[in-house]
């Protein structure tokens, strides 16, 4: 649940028996204030009542215009106390017992004590009180509902740097730290949370460069090395009594020393792009870099009799010009390397994207882990992997979006690359 | 030929020095840029190969020395770099050519040679093996005066045989040199195999003699 809903919506099982219990107490209150109200009323009945006896000799029922009362001789020897209760009366009319208030006490006329019984209904009273009580509990509820809304609006606005600290981790890329942004705050919690995770990404991004750093200058240093070990081979060459085992056992020396270096190099380029040394965007004529990548191929094109299909847009790409050239030599090296004799290789580039068919067999790793991993296509000894991760490097730096698919129906794999609309 | 060796690696720079002086070349030697300049100073030569990882310094700040003692002079940077801001900063300071370590000594060789006949008149007559000149000015191939009709990789791979000649040139290597940086993967050879079919079926049908030798296995040896 949202932590803002969680919030707002703490309110209703925190608020719903204060609800209740005010609506009770309040009723309550209003009822028995009626009742007493009624109570006083019967009382001065009671006393008017006993005025009037005092004074006349002969009762005469139409002076009292009350609602109900009944006057009855009663023994001397009853002694009743006077005394107001509720009683229920059934009213024929409305087919239900009603609530009456009921005054009983002694009374002395002509001598003789009677009993009088007042009665008042309480019925409109008790109507008007439970209206009132919920119009009260409205009231609160509007309120209640008012000043969540209002809370809740309130709390968006404190919680902000909260959500900026998020939606910021979200997006965060290890090699572009100085994107980090933390929204400034006076809440003590926040500035510290802001802090830390500030210093923490500092640490991190330094950690990551400096790794990067040393992982450069050894690709870098053990280039060296190679070269001075290739140079002996070939001096070693040209010595005269080598027989057939000694050239072979050179030439694979020598192979494997090209292996190596071929790895270093991309390693090299790969650290380079994501340490931020590429940074610069000129305009690139995209369908043009790709048909002079294309030219370097022919040879293997050739040879693997591939069926090639062009469809190319002139697209302009904002892109450092190496990288440019290394994103295109890679997508078609992929294609080319990875294709059946005979096979097909489609280009198409527009506004949106660029895309690369290769027709060839399933592949037997996770496509989506290939894009980020280090992934050795068995099949091809030579293969080091690394193509796919300068593509996605490079994808990266330029906020292209990559997709990998591979159509079982046709045996074709496809590789798209979608521009960002701002490049 | 005149060529001034600038690196710091002993081993690597012994190992130069030694391939290019079977060809015939005489090669100076300097492991720091102070030296360096001394001999620039000193002498004129038709190539210079620079490395810019020195101990005293960056190689590039050599390229406007070399290039103010004598215009012509070939530069050829040598770099374990691949680093494409050096290879464009060499190439706008004045450097005409660009090998990344490690590479093929025949490779450099045969750059080398290249580089000096870009500039060097003396050179025009071409290159001469038995039967077969190569003019490098007009990049064309003759055998006894008769003109071969060759492709610009077939060219390319005759060149580098014979200024090569009688060296073991691994496949690899051929390779690297015609293809440039799209051989990663094993199979590359058999592209450039039907190019160097090719050539030796021309140059024979033109009367020459076929000096391609095969060592199986391996590679080739233009045998003379």
């Amino acid at each position: 649940m949202k932590l803002i809903n969680k919030t707002s919506l703490t309110i209703i099982p925190l608020s719903l028996p204060f609800i209740l219990i005010s609506f009770f107490a309040f009723h309550q209150v209003i009822y028995y204030l009626n009742q007493y109200h009624i109570d006083q009323n019967l009382l001065e009945e009671k006393d008017h009542f006993e005025n009037i006896l005092n004074k006349t000799k002969v009762f005469d029922e139409s002076a009292f215009n009350e609602d109900h009362f009944s006057i009855e001789p009663i023994g001397d020897s009853v002694n009743i106390p006077t005394k107001i209760e509720t009683v229920y009366v059934y009213d024929s009319l409305e087919d239900q017992d009603e609530a009456y208030r009921q005054l009983t006490c002694v009374v002395h006329f002509n001598g003789k004590p009677h009993l009088l019984e007042l009665r008042d209904s309480m019925i409109e009273g008790n109507t008007l009180i439970f209206g009132i009580a919920l119009l009260m509990v409205l009231q609160i509820l509007i309120f209640l509902f008012v000043f969540g809304v209002l809370k809740r609006w309130s709390n968006k606005k404190i919680w902000r740097p909260f959500y900026v600290v998020l939606d910021q981790l979200e997006r965060f890329d290890i090699t572009k730290p100085e994107q980090l942004h933390l929204q400034e705050t006076k809440i003590d919690e926040f500035e510290k949370l802001n802090s830390h995770i500030e210093e923490m990404v500092l640490k991190i991004s330094n950690d990551f460069r400096l790794q990067r750093e040393m992982f450069d200058m050894v690709s870098h240093e053990n280039q060296t090395p190679l070269a001075v070990i290739r140079s002996y081979i070939e001096l070693m060459f040209q010595q005269t009594g080598l027989n057939q085992e000694h050239y072979e056992i050179l030439s694979k020396i020598n192979e494997n020393i090209g292996r190596l270096s071929k790895m270093n190099q991309s390693i090299l380029l790969l650290t380079r792009i994501e340490s931020g040394k590429f940074i610069t965007y000129e305009a690139i004529q995209l369908d043009e870099r790709i048909k002079s990548v294309l030219d370097e191929f022919q040879l293997h094109i050739e040879a693997k009799n591939l069926d090639v299909f062009l469809k190319l847009d002139p697209k302009v790409v904002y892109m450092h010009s190496d990288l440019a050239d290394a994103f295109a030599r890679n997508l078609i090296q992929n294609a080319v390397r990875h294709n059946k004799q005979d096979g097909k290789l489609t280009i198409i580039l527009n506004q949106d994207m660029i895309q690369i068919q290769n027709s060839g067999d399933s592949p037997q790793f996770n496509l989506e882990e290939m894009k980020g991993k280090f992934v050795k296509n068995s099949a091809d000894k030579n293969s080091i992997g690394l193509g796919m991760n300068i593509i996605t490097v490079i994808a990266n730096q330029y906020d292209i979006e990559i997709k990998y698919e591979y159509h079982n129906n046709t045996g074709t794999h496809m590789i798209t690359a979608f521009f960002n609309p701002t490049n | 030929m005149n060529i001034l060796l600038v690196e710091d690696e002993e081993d690597l720079a012994h190992n130069i020095k030694k391939y290019l002086t079977q060809g015939k070349h005489e090669v100076f030697y300097a492991a720091h840029l102070s030296a360096a300049q001394d001999l620039i100073f000193d002498h004129i030569f038709d190539v210079v190969l620079l490395d810019l990882n020195l101990p005293d310094g960056n190689g590039l700040d050599l390229i406007e020395e070399v290039k103010e003692k004598n215009f012509s002079t070939g530069i050829l940077i040598i770099s374990a770099r691949h680093a494409i801001d050096d290879r464009v900063k060499g190439l706008e300071l004045g450097a005409d050519d660009y090998l990344i370590k490690p590479f093929h000594l025949s490779e450099l060789n045969a750059r080398v040679n290249a580089l000096s006949r870009r500039y060097n008149n003396s050179s025009n007559e071409g290159i001469v093996a038995n039967e077969i000149t190569i003019n490098t000015q007009k990049q064309q191939v003759n055998v006894n005066k008769k003109i071969v009709n060759l492709t610009p990789k077939e060219y390319k791979l005759l060149y580098y045989f014979i200024t090569n000649k009688n060296r073991v040139l691994t496949k690899s290597a051929i390779c690297e040199y015609i293809l440039g940086e799209n051989t990663d993967w094993v199979d590359s050879f058999d592209l450039v195999y039907s190019h160097l079919k090719n050539v030796r079926k021309k140059l024979v049908q033109s009367g020459a003699k076929d000096y391609v030798k095969t060592i199986y296995g391996v590679g080739y040896i233009f045998e003379l």
